[in-house]
């Protein structure tokens, strides 16, 4: 059995763990393109090479940032999302004009 | 001859049906088995512990919360903490904390869960979601070799350090702590798979004389 070393558990049988694809950055929802979202959404690289992705351990329910080789599917690092995400990401939907305002416009 | 059955209560354990020819007591609006007939204490024992009172929080300000009630949260990400009144704390990760009572604690939790809410704390359903199976005897981590694959003897994992992993192929938190003076394990597990579970844990115990085990073993 392969082994996958979790930064918060340490090394586990990779059975505990589940692929959760490529860590990409995220466009501006209220900006992007239809076209940027979906891609965003629906598309993935699926390059040969040094990869970095989501992974979870499932038991614990903590996800966390590996490196992988989609080569020779060797596991370089992994570490903590804290590395990268620094802050809470918060989503605001667009100011819908009201109904008033329709009827004066 | 018992007279106070699960069927009596809504709130039963997810395995009740698994606990025949078994004394039971009132407990948190619910029947704790407190021995089975005709039986003495087993070498090792199995114990269904799942109605008990239990809560959870997680959320950036759950730590500060829980000093703030006169807690002892634990230090470190996945190890736990149990107060001489018997409550514990388990750290789950970095900020997900669960509060149990061990059996015989006076402690009032749904107090205390009123007491930890506020900004910043998201509380977490560990009670019906969850079972709670405790194995005591003297080949814990033998036994727990054979379903699995961390290495939970003592030298490698103290009382009060706890595992998320997964057991006989179903995921689940193993805590190392005492109760009532002896070594035990503390077995979270799915309440879905509770019924799998406890009759695997049952036949990998089955080498070293396991059997069911009431409360009264533990208290």
């Amino acid at each position: 059995m392969k082994i996958i070393n979790c930064p918060l558990n340490g090394p586990r049988n990779s059975s505990e763990f589940v692929h959760g694809g490529e860590v990409r950055q995220m466009p501006d929802p209220n900006n992007c393109t239809d076209k940027e979202w979906a891609d965003y959404v629906f598309y993935s690289d699926n390059l040969i090479g040094v990869v970095t992705e989501w992974w979870l351990h499932a038991p614990s329910g903590y996800w966390f940032i590996a490196e992988r080789h989609t080569g020779s599917d060797e596991i370089l690092r992994t570490y903590d999302p804290a590395e990268i995400y620094t802050s809470r990401v918060e989503f605001k939907a667009k100011e819908e004009p009201s109904a008033s305002e329709e009827k004066t416009a | 001859m018992s007279l106070i059955t699960p069927e009596q209560f809504d709130s039963r354990s997810f395995i009740y049906r698994k606990h025949q020819q078994a004394q039971f007591a009132e407990v948190a609006g619910a029947a704790q088995v407190v021995s089975y007939q005709g039986q003495r204490f087993p070498e090792m024992g199995l114990t269904d512990l799942s109605v008990l009172p239990r809560f959870g929080l997680r959320g950036p300000a759950a730590a500060d919360a829980l000093v703030a009630a006169g807690l002892l949260p634990p230090d470190k990400p996945n190890t736990l903490t149990l107060s001489d009144e018997g409550l514990m704390v388990l750290r789950l990760g970095y900020t997900e904390y669960w509060v149990l009572a061990v059996p015989g604690a006076t402690v009032d939790l749904p107090a205390l869960e009123q007491q930890l809410s506020g900004p910043g704390i998201y509380p977490v359903y560990c009670h019906d979601s969850f079972a709670w199976l405790v194995m005591s005897g003297d080949h814990l981590a033998d036994v727990m070799a054979k379903v699995c694959a961390v290495d939970l003897r003592e030298q490698n994992f103290a009382s009060g350090d706890l595992v998320m992993t997964s057991l006989a192929r179903v995921s689940g938190v193993i805590c190392r702590h005492q109760m009532a003076g002896k070594n035990v394990f503390s077995i979270f597990s799915d309440s879905a798979s509770a019924g799998y579970l406890w009759d695997a844990l049952l036949d990998a115990m089955d080498e070293f004389n396991g059997a069911p085990a009431g409360q009264n073993s533990l208290i």
